[in-house]
């Protein structure tokens, strides 16, 4: 009479330890299938890295510059599939080419094959009314990027330097300033390809680089350094502010 | 009967195997002060964060206790840390004058005269380097260089005095846990931990932020040509020490560094003070000063690097129409190429510094926990 008893307790015991552990796995897991997506902002002139250290740079069309700032906002970053839709990774990320804390960005990604990527120059118009002040200082939206205009929403890039024309040495040159914002500047930006594939568990790199020449310098569309060597966004500058930010959808690539 | 308990034993087990797998990581516990090394637990000095100030971040092998403050303010007024026990930091840094040394454009310590004018001591826990070309990027770096390069601190002779006084053996072991304790290394630490506690955040400016006061007309001009682009026939202040969108505004500064064209050169390497370029090897930096303080300037004059200005006028004069025109001046210094702003007229010079002048924070000067402890 006992043997049936403990037979019992043992398939009680095993059935139990069996439910408990793939309730536990199931429950432990990461969600769905996914992987570690690593994205580095990497700046260049031409075919130049971009560096703010000893680095003069040429135009070859009669200009010499060099740049001191360069920080940015991209919102809704997002992976494209081949069939066209979107998985979004990140709804908000700031680059700051100053501060290596700032210079990258980590995120899970689903696992898959993937032919692009978009994402949208500045912030979107909700994002971009939010007060600095509701945040703390180590997120994208917080104080600490001192990118916000009181009343006009956040800057969505700050690009900073001097220009002189080639041999001048900088002495009567004039000074760079793109403080590019406001709802009426937001742009999206779609790279088609590489095709990349984003694998489970695995640290997945890619790098989101731009070529500040090219917001200057396109084939049939330029952005006048000496003509227009700043703007504040501001309603006598905005069309600089606009053009620099058309100009800017055409600069970026990725690569992995 | 057993088989229940024996059901119930395995659920709790089950149970408490799945929580432990699946619980979020526990907090790691603080350095306990249970440490059998630790004698003395300091008091920690509770730092009043001012409202809408950034967040305060201490540095965390300095932790600010009470008896650290008060070493640190002993340390700071006493010239026992000169090898000739004639300089102390108090030497050039005067309380009523927010710890700058007015009225001086260079001052003179150990060695004769200084290099570059002595700015004020406050609100430096968010600082983010120190000195004018940032040379130093801890309170406790800025205060070994300080004591060595304007004081002539000898560890070999300054110690054995420290040691002599049973007043600092007791203070240094209270503010740092341990007999001995009486180092060099525990010297910049108290220092520190009593400039961190210096905040100047109680000014007529901070009153009309928090709507307890009101600018008058004037002041309210001046605050209103701070903010303004030059776009905007603006004094276009903002840009360097801050505007009132982000949580430094309340700080006066950016914690960068800029060539506000004070002085013209022909070339990267011309220029008369190298700056940031000679810290960090970067020609770009040459020329280059960390942003100084906005506040209680109607206290720490002379103005700039080398105290050339002895009055606010004339530095509201130098940017509306001395600007210099070199290599690295700083685009936000949109109107060098002309020389100057050249549109504030005089009353909007006033203006503006009659709204400077709203920043005077007296009751700074004169607390009395920041005064000289020896003085009756």
């Amino acid at each position: 009479m006992r043997k049936p008893k403990l037979i019992l307790s043992g398939i009680i015991l095993v059935c139990t330890i069996s439910v408990a552990l793939f309730f536990m796995l199931y429950s432990c897991k990461k969600e769905g299938n996914q992987g570690t997506l690593t994205v580095k902002f990497a700046g260049y002139v031409g075919n130049e890295p971009l560096s703010f250290t000893d680095s003069i740079y040429f135009d070859g069309l009669g200009n010499e510059f060099y740049f001191s700032t360069l920080e940015m906002y991209i919102a809704h970053f997002s992976l494209v599939k081949s069939d066209n839709s979107l998985v979004e990774i990140d709804p908000v990320v700031f680059f700051n080419y100053s501060a290596p804390n700032w210079m990258s960005f980590t995120v899970n990604a689903p696992v898959g094959s993937y032919k692009g990527i978009l994402f949208h120059f500045g912030l979107d118009p909700a994002q971009n009314s939010t007060n600095p002040q509701n945040y703390s200082d180590s997120v994208a939206l917080g104080p600490q990027t001192n990118m916000y205009w009181i009343g006009m929403g956040h800057r969505f890039m700050a690009l900073e330097g001097r220009r002189d024309t080639v041999g001048g040495n900088f002495v009567n040159g004039t000074g760079l300033v793109y403080h590019v914002g406001t709802d009426t500047c937001y742009r999206t930006v779609t790279i088609n390809g590489p095709a990349f594939t984003i694998s489970q568990g695995t640290n997945n790199q890619m790098n989101l680089n731009l070529d500040v020449l090219k917001i200057f310098y396109q084939p049939n569309d330029t952005l006048n350094m000496v003509l227009y060597p700043g703007t504040q966004s501001l309603s006598n500058d905005l069309p600089t502010a606009i053009k620099f930010a058309n100009q800017i959808t055409k600069a970026f690539s990725y690569s992995q | 009967m057993r088989k229940k308990y024996y059901l119930v034993f395995l659920a709790i087990l089950i149970a408490s195997f799945f929580l432990h797998n699946c619980k979020i990581d526990k907090p790691i516990a603080p350095p306990g002060s249970k440490d059998p090394d630790s004698l003395y637990v300091g008091t920690p000095y509770l730092l009043q964060q001012p409202p809408l100030f950034p967040p305060m971040v201490l540095p965390p092998d300095n932790p600010i206790t009470a008896q650290g403050v008060q070493l640190g303010r002993m340390l700071f007024y006493d010239p026992v840390l000169s090898s000739d026990s004639v300089f102390s930091c108090s030497s050039c840094h005067h309380q009523q004058f927010a710890f700058s040394d007015a009225g001086k454009a260079l001052s003179t310590n150990f060695f004769g005269l200084t290099k570059r004018n002595t700015p004020g001591l406050f609100n430096l826990i968010w600082e983010k380097s120190y000195f004018m070309d940032g040379r130093a990027d801890s309170l406790t770096q800025q205060i070994q260089d300080a004591m060595q390069n304007e004081m002539n601190f000898i560890a070999g002779v300054s110690i054995p005095k420290l040691q002599a006084k049973p007043v600092y053996v007791s203070l240094f072991k209270k503010a740092f846990g341990r007999p001995g304790t009486v180092t060099e290394a525990n010297i910049h630490k108290a220092i520190a931990q009593f400039l961190m506690s210096l905040i100047s955040c109680n000014s007529k400016f901070d009153s009309v932020l928090l709507n307890q006061e009101q600018f008058t007309a004037s002041e309210l001009r001046g605050f209103n040509l701070f903010q303004a682009d030059t776009i905007a026939h603006g004094g276009d202040c903002f840009h360097c020490h801050a505007d009132n969108s982000s949580s430094a505004f309340f700080l006066m500064e950016d914690n960068r560094f800029h060539n506000n064209a004070l002085d013209s050169s022909n070339s990267f390497a011309g220029f008369p003070d190298l700056g940031r370029g000679a810290i960090d090897g970067n020609f770009l930096d040459n020329g280059k000063f960390k942003t100084p303080h906005f506040r209680n300037l109607g206290l720490t004059g002379p103005y700039m690097r080398d105290g050339r200005f002895t009055t606010l006028a004339q530095v509201v004069n130098f940017y509306n129409d001395s600007l210099k025109e070199s290599p690295t001046v700083d685009p936000f210094m949109k109107t060098a190429y002309r020389g100057g702003l050249h549109y504030l007229n005089e009353q909007n010079k006033q203006d503006l510094v009659n709204f400077i002048l709203t920043m005077t924070d007296y009751q700074f000067v004169n607390n009395p926990a920041y005064s000289n402890p020896f003085t009756k």
